[in-house]
């Protein structure tokens, strides 16, 4: 079960509390497939971090599985190690067969030589091939997902595509977006976050116009009742 | 290619001990040839280097010897007098400064379920233990091919010394890391805090020669006691009249214990 029960979370920018939840709640079971709507700079990251368990809500309790997976983060990168000898230190923390890990990993990434160089000589784009090999081989419940579905190039793009669907099938997923389009055919249940509340919505049509309508257009949000921004599923 | 058949999450599968043990020690190790390499990079040169410092800190405290005309209270060389005091402190002052980088190193770690801050406090804490004997190793090695000395009057009687200073340094450095992810500046408390530590720890005197009314103040410091444990095993001639293991290791377990409760009450 991932979630959010009454939680609220902010922190300050420029000395000026930023409410990137405020008594939100929001349940969703491992094997679902939830898509959140969120502008851009409004907090992403901290939901992601939230459910990952590396920050904690000012107040509120989040709700989280064990097997919960971050897709394409690069942030556990050590530079000064080569691609192969991250991997395989992933692999020793999580409890998977470095060799096989690695092997995999050098394959789905393309990399190449460049495996066997130290992480910090990578380009970005690189680091991303490699951080989308190193999760989607993970044999996760849920993945967590800020923002990206895939990296890369058109091709590349493409195979991180369809590795993730097949992986959906018998894997959740919580993906937070700026971009409706995003969320669109990968989830299965939509909301949209505004002013701190987790908003559900039936359809990615009702989010996406929602998201636009309140975020876009410069208005809405005042028009938006207060039993409107009840949270969801609590039942 | 199938993944997973060796995992220990996401299934809901609960491992026996032996195995939870096996893999807590498997991330403890991968934690610690990360910080090897990160800290000491892909060049050689880099570990050659985190090796010799700790002449050029010996050789400072040579020079303070030389103009304070300081004389060596016990029967044995300078050199090796400030070696048997420099070492055991080094073990404690290396360990806390490298575990105040932990909660910065480990932090883009923690997303993974299976990542503990205590795995990285641990990881580090290890690394630092066998640094400071390579650490030993290389000072003693110079001390007699430059200078024809060296004592090791009784081999695990130093080892204790030193790894009592470690110790403290490891719990020490753990209660301020647990400390610093409530607040950072609580950290930095605690390596100030450890400032004063060279003049009052018995790194260039001995409790032996210390006025009475001064060591009843200066015993209550458990760092002298460790070095006092590690001098007494490394120096033929020396002999400690305060030096007490368990006092030491009742301040480790206090700051190990309260660096464990600040820690559960941050994950709760």
């Amino acid at each position: 079960m991932w979630g959010f029960v009454d939680c609220t979370r902010y922190f300050l920018s420029v000395g000026v509390p930023k409410v990137v939840l405020h008594h939100a709640s929001m349940v969703a079971d491992s094997s679902e497939r939830v898509g959140l709507l969120i502008p851009p700079g409004q907090g992403k990251s901290t939901i992601i971090r939230l459910l990952a368990g590396v920050e904690k809500p000012d107040s509120g309790t989040v709700l989280r599985d064990e097997g919960g997976w971050p897709l394409g983060y690069s942030g556990s990168f050590q530079g000064e190690l080569t691609g192969e000898q991250n991997v395989r230190n992933i692999a020793l923390m999580v409890g998977l067969d470095p060799d096989e890990y690695a092997l995999w990993c050098a394959d789905f990434s393309e990399l190449g030589e460049a495996f066997f160089y130290p992480v910090k000589l990578y380009s970005g784009s690189m680091r991303g091939r490699l951080a989308f090999a190193a999760s989607l081989g993970i044999p996760a419940t849920t993945y967590l997902v800020d923002d990206k579905l895939s990296v890369g190039d058109e091709q590349f793009r493409a195979k991180c595509e369809n590795a993730l669907a097949r992986k959906l099938r018998d894997t959740g997923l919580i993906l937070v977006a700026s971009n409706p389009r995003t969320t669109q055919e990968v989830c299965e249940r939509h909301g949209v976050v505004i002013r701190g509340k987790i908003i559900e919505c039936d359809s990615h049509e009702e989010a996406e116009e929602l998201f636009v309508r309140t975020f876009r257009e410069g208005g809405g949000s005042e028009d938006i009742a207060d039993e409107e921004l009840a949270s969801f599923d609590l039942d | 290619m199938s993944l997973g058949a060796d995992t220990t999450f996401g299934g809901g599968r609960r491992p026996g001990f032996t195995a939870s043990l096996v893999a807590h020690i498997d991330i403890i190790l991968a934690l610690a040839a990360r910080d090897f390499r990160g800290r000491f990079g892909q060049n050689s040169w880099s570990y050659l280097w985190a090796y010799l410092a700790p002449l050029a800190w010996i050789a400072a405290t040579y020079l303070g010897f030389y103009i304070f005309s300081r004389t060596v209270p016990v029967y044995t060389d300078t050199i090796t007098f400030i070696i048997s005091g420099l070492i055991p402190y080094a073990s404690f002052r290396y360990t806390v400064t490298a575990l105040a980088r932990v909660n910065n190193g480990i932090r883009g770690l923690l997303i993974f379920p299976q990542v503990r801050h205590e795995h990285g406090i641990a990881a580090v804490a290890l690394l630092e233990f066998a640094n400071i004997f390579v650490v030993f190793a290389v000072v003693a090695a110079a001390n007699y091919l430059l200078f024809g000395n060296g004592e090791l009057d009784n081999v695990p009687q130093f080892v204790a010394g030193v790894s009592l200073a470690w110790g403290l340094g490891a719990s020490y450095g753990y209660l301020f890391s647990a400390l610093g992810r409530y607040r950072p500046g609580l950290q930095r408390l605690g390596a100030a805090l450890l400032r004063p530590t060279f003049f009052i720890s018995g790194v260039f005197f001995t409790a032996n020669e210390l006025p009475d009314n001064l060591l009843q103040y200066f015993s209550w410091n458990p760092l002298l006691h460790a070095i006092e444990v590690a001098r007494d095993g490394m120096l033929f001639h020396y002999q400690s009249r305060v030096a007490s293991p368990l006092y030491v290791v009742a301040w480790i377990a206090v700051l190990a214990l309260a660096g464990a409760v600040v820690s559960a009450s941050r994950e709760a």
